[in-house]
């Protein structure tokens, strides 16, 4: 040997090797059981003490929020949907209160299509409780028209300061479509209030994630709402929502043919054409009412109605299972299946 | 009228190496393996050496009888333990006979027992996954078991290179 | 040692090295899943080995079914049976859930493939 190497030399180099590997930074997660679902929270480079503190308010908030706005369990939205009724004006509940301008823009944005009004025929269809009957048969034909024909919307409640009236019988107010997003839209905020800047708030499948983990962005995947396995990872940073809408989440099966929950306004019927919509957006208020109305809206019809809510990540899968996605959403999304589905790539509403 | 059979010195040594086959193929059943059934292929190590000694097919005959012989043993004739060392055996002869047709000095001990043991691996895994397990979580095993039976090969080579050198001075 | 046999050699090594980099692209394989009821940690299970876990909930027993270093939903008692259809789980982070019957499995270990599921 030339020259001989200090016998340090070894376990330093080895040692320099080690360190270069990627070190997990300091990660707490916590499930929980609120808002009607499995809530996964993780939290990054947070204390313990702040992250007891954040896992405690979370579920707190989480409860109050699914109790007060329970489409048809008494409390505050019952209340509010039975002062409804009467056409005259009331004090208007503080926890619903919030919801209503958000509600009026979104149904706005989604030409319809979002329509947090439909109540009564949610509740025709069997879905306003917690088990449907396996024989009870879908509505009949004549009811279904009948509430469509009234056309409830968000047009017809007014709104004058604290004071709140309904103009339209048909009107019941149902959340469901975007409720979750409002809710964990609450939670990241009183995270940052606390100083967290990398987390994650998962409820039941759809999420919002700030900040990243650690070194590397967030690392999604996105469930095969047909068969098995992931269909896709996406990675997400900075602010970002992921929500799915899927026909898969609450149905029932008659005759052999399925039943959704997630109605389109225009029929009264549970909307056909998606299996599943997946959208990323900022903030989960949008996304998720984004990600019903595109459920409703179909493969026909999703590019315009993105547009118009000025949604540019959108991820929809049709019945026969091909795939239809913005150029945005192409250039992030990571497809897993294999053999991979037909493609289809279009719409995105501005930039290349 | 008694019946002498006259046996070789050939014949005790095939004997012999087939015995040896089974034991080997025993004791490497105790293994633990992430895939039940899947080994490394222990007994290859005699496999190459007949194939080196007396030729192709005495090493199919001394295989054979291995896996029928060490599945009577081991009380797993016919199940599924049984085809995959079936199963193993057959692609590591296939493998083995193609590599025996190559031209020149050809393959010594060590580079038919690496042959041997990537066929002897692959014919089972593929077994394991068509027959038994069926999803493709399962290829996450195989770089692992690859490597495995690469490094089988490889010690299985030397010490067929090292028997060879005794048994044919 | 030949030429035939360096050249089975050098082989051999590409095999290998392509083996690892196509089919452990995601890490290296999971080694355990956790099992949770309405949050809480209910079991630790190691996927190298078969094994059947009955694991109750309020709606009933959910069976989870571990192989290979892999783990699945094999039957639960929910209307909707999307735990099941999820199929066999093996990619670190990757996971599940029976959300009526207040059960989740995620896997751990095996590179992180992934943070969070959405569905």
């Amino acid at each position: 040997m030339p020259f001989r190497l200090p016998r340090l030399a070894l376990p330093l180099v080895l040692g320099a090797l080690l360190s270069a590997c990627d070190q997990a930074p300091q990660a707490r997660t916590e499930q929980m059981l609120a808002f009607g679902t499995l809530v996964d929270i993780t939290l990054v480079g947070v204390s313990d003490k702040v992250a007891d503190e954040a896992f405690a308010d979370a579920r707190r908030d989480l409860e109050f929020m699914h109790e007060a706005w329970h489409p048809w369990k008494p409390g505050p939205m019952g209340r509010t949907n039975q002062l409804l009724q009467t056409g005259g004006w009331f004090s208007a509940n503080p926890s619903v209160m919030p919801l209503i301008a958000p509600a009026r823009r979104l149904e706005r944005t989604s030409r319809g299509l979002f329509n947090p009004t439909l109540g009564k025929l949610e509740a025709l269809w069997g879905f306003h409780t917690d088990e449907r009957p396996e024989d009870r048969p879908p509505p009949a034909p004549e009811a279904i028209a009948a509430l469509v024909k009234q056309a409830p919307s968000m047009e017809d409640i007014q709104v004058k300061g604290i004071r709140m009236r309904g103009t339209n019988p048909a009107v019941q107010l149902d959340v469901g479509g975007f409720a979750k997003g409002i809710a964990i839209d609450r939670v990241i905020a009183r995270f940052r209030e606390l100083g967290i800047e990398n987390a994650i708030v998962n409820a039941g499948g759809d999420l919002r994630a700030i900040g990243r983990h650690g070194e590397r962005p967030w690392r999604i995947g996105i469930r095969n709402p047909r068969g098995e396995g992931v269909i896709a990872a996406v990675e997400v940073s900075g602010d970002e929502s992921v929500f799915t809408s899927g026909d898969y989440e609450r149905y029932f099966i008659y005759k052999g043919k399925r039943y959704h929950h997630i109605l389109d306004p225009r029929t009264g019927y549970p909307a056909r054409g998606a299996v599943s919509v997946t959208v990323i957006h900022p903030d989960a208020t949008t996304a998720d009412a984004a990600a019903t109305a595109l459920f409703v809206a179909g493969p026909d019809q999703w590019e315009s109605i993105a547009r118009s809510m000025g949604v540019k990540d959108v991820m929809l899968v049709d019945e026969s299972g091909k795939v239809y996605m913005t150029p945005s959403m192409a250039r992030r999304v990571e497809l897993l299946e294999d053999p991979k589905p037909p493609v289809v790539i279009s719409g995105g509403g501005g930039g290349t | 009228m008694e019946l002498q059979l006259q046996t070789t010195r050939d014949d005790h040594r095939v004997a012999w190496l087939a015995a040896l086959a089974v034991a080997i193929h025993a004791l490497e059943s105790a293994l633990p393996s992430p895939l039940p059934g899947v080994k490394p292929g222990l007994a290859n190590v005699v496999t190459v050496a007949v194939l080196v000694l007396y030729g192709w097919r005495a090493a199919v005959w001394v295989s054979l009888l291995r896996v029928f012989a060490a599945s009577l043993l081991l009380g797993t004739f016919l199940s599924p333990t049984f085809m995959m060392s079936l199963g193993g055996a057959a692609a590591a002869l296939a493998a083995l006979g193609l590599g025996s047709l190559l031209p020149g000095r050809g393959l010594s001990a060590l580079g038919y027992s690496v042959l041997a043991a990537i066929a002897h691996m692959a014919g089972q895994f593929l077994l394991a996954w068509g027959l038994f397990v069926r999803h493709d979580a399962l290829f996450v095993l195989l770089p692992v078991l690859m490597t495995a039976a690469v490094l089988t090969g490889i010690v299985n080579g030397i010490i067929a290179a090292a028997m060879l050198r005794r048994l044919r001075p | 040692m030949t030429r035939a046999d360096a050249i089975v050699l050098a082989l051999a090594a590409a095999l290998l090295g392509g083996l690892y980099a196509h089919y452990w692209r995601a890490g290296p394989p999971a080694r355990i899943a956790e099992i949770r009821r309405g949050g809480e940690l209910v079991q630790r299970v190691s996927l190298d080995h078969e094994a059947r876990i009955r694991v109750a909930g309020p709606r009933g027993t959910s069976v989870l079914e571990t192989r290979a270093g892999a783990i699945r939903f094999l039957s639960s008692p929910c209307p909707q049976q999307f735990c099941v259809h999820s199929g066999w789980l093996h990619r670190g982070g990757e996971a599940t859930a029976c959300l009526p019957n207040h059960l989740s499995v995620q896997v751990l270990g095996g590179g992180q493939a992934f943070d969070a599921m959405v569905f």
